[in-house]
């Protein structure tokens, strides 16, 4: 990437707050960015999984919602949700095996890229980069094992909790009215959530309202944050009905 | 999955471009896909272009993209196009969702798959002086053409809607 000064440090602040790249020496991070093109994908752009074969991308700005389509049905769930830099399909750096997923930028996102030969041979390069990449891997492992975990274990609104609990950002409050902010889902539509719980738009809704009316959530200009993240939390691992109940005996 | 994609560089001075131009030739690749944009102002702000180094470097561009310059007004200043864009610019673009009345040049650049963000900043770099070359054919093209083009002091940008 040639070295426009903006953009290059902006790309350089959003790779140091990332799990991938946080802590490497600036050195590296200069030489990989030195392969590194820039793309942009306006919103709503459905893209190949065959185009990550070719290319590594990892995103700098807006969020790609990666999803796998049953092409009989049309249903689709969410496998990974993901923002600023994180990389896409990363186990395409591992194998070349075509990945079955459908990536969705979600925003008008940019991002840069470089070709798979090249991120790999970089990999080799410097086996450093290695201690931020596999724990990186293993945190989308996890992910990927709580989304299996959820929809075989649990009922929708438990569902729904966990789901906004792994998004509350850590060390967040506060808002000036002390409410918990969202990382990456605050504003999106009640159908891309359902996409991420295997449930319906029409389910996901009539939980997020009973929980607004409970003032457990707070929804305002499509920004949604957590009034009452200790009441949440029961949800993520109490039956919804028991805590209805004990909610009413307050 | 679109089957298209765009991509842009800045460029400061004709001649860089010029040079890319015969690049992209001596590899055979297709002109059709090729725009140029810029601005009449010269390359060094302040001062304008003695007129016939103007015409003559703009009669290179005409025959290596075998067209006419293309004049417009954008933001009150006049800027020249050539090559494939030129169509999208004389477009109507009463669809589009990029304000109210789109300029010629916004509307034109949406189309080729750029984000508003982007598209600001394009806006920028022309008032700046500098040349957009803008290469919009098959994905597999456009990455051909990127590798061939991005070295560490060349940027590239490739756009996909």
């Amino acid at each position: 990437m040639k070295r426009d000064p903006v953009y290059y440090q902006h790309c350089k602040f959003v790779l140091y707050q990332s799990e991938l790249f946080k802590g490497l020496d600036e050195n590296i991070l200069d030489d990989m960015l030195s392969l590194f093109r820039r793309d942009t994908w306006r919103h709503g752009t459905q893209l190949d999984a065959e185009m990550f074969q070719q290319r590594f991308y990892i995103l700098i700005d807006g969020r790609v919602d990666v999803q796998r389509v049953n092409p009989q049905t049309g249903r689709s769930i969410t496998l990974l949700l993901l923002g600023p830099g994180d990389g896409i399909d990363v186990v395409t750096l591992l194998n070349n095996e075509l990945h079955e997923i459908q990536p969705v930028a979600i925003d008008d996102v940019s991002l840069i890229s470089v070709p798979i030969k090249d991120a790999r041979e970089w990999i080799d390069r410097h086996p450093e980069f290695n201690r931020n990449f596999l724990p990186y891997l293993g945190q989308q492992m996890r992910k990927l094992e709580d989304l299996s975990t959820d929809l075989a274990l649990y009922d929708t609104m438990t569902r729904l909790a966990r789901l906004i609990l792994r998004h509350v950002q850590p060390h967040s409050t506060i808002s000036p009215d002390k409410n918990y902010s969202l990382n990456l889902i605050h504003d999106l539509h009640d159908e891309s959530l359902a996409r991420m719980l295997g449930s319906v738009r029409q389910v996901v809704n009539r939980h997020l309202q009973h929980w607004r009316k409970l003032g457990i959530l707070h929804k305002q200009n499509f920004h949604t944050e957590v009034s009452e993240l200790e009441t949440l939390k029961k949800y993520a691992v109490e039956s919804s009905a028991s805590v209805d109940k004990k909610l009413k005996l307050r | 999955m679109p089957e298209k994609s765009t991509c842009i560089l800045v460029y400061s001075r004709h001649q860089q471009v010029l040079e890319t131009l015969e690049m992209l030739q001596a590899h055979a690749f297709s002109m059709a896909a090729v725009s140029i944009i810029c601005n009449e102002a010269d390359e060094q702000p302040g001062r304008r272009h003695p007129q016939n180094d103007y015409l003559a470097i703009w009669q290179d561009f005409c025959r290596v993209l075998d067209d006419e310059p293309f004049i417009f007004y954008h933001n009150l200043e006049r800027v020249v196009a050539m090559g494939a864009i030129v169509r999208l610019l004389v477009a109507e673009h009463d669809e589009l969702d990029v304000g109210n009345q789109p300029a010629e040049l916004v509307a034109a650049l949406f189309d080729l798959g750029i984000t508003q963000a982007n598209i600001r900043g394009y806006e920028d770099a022309l008032k700046n002086g500098k040349t957009l070359l803008i290469i919009n054919s098959t994905c597999d093209e456009v990455d051909y053409v990127s590798q061939l083009l991005h070295n560490e002091k060349q940027q590239v940008t490739v756009h996909l809607a």
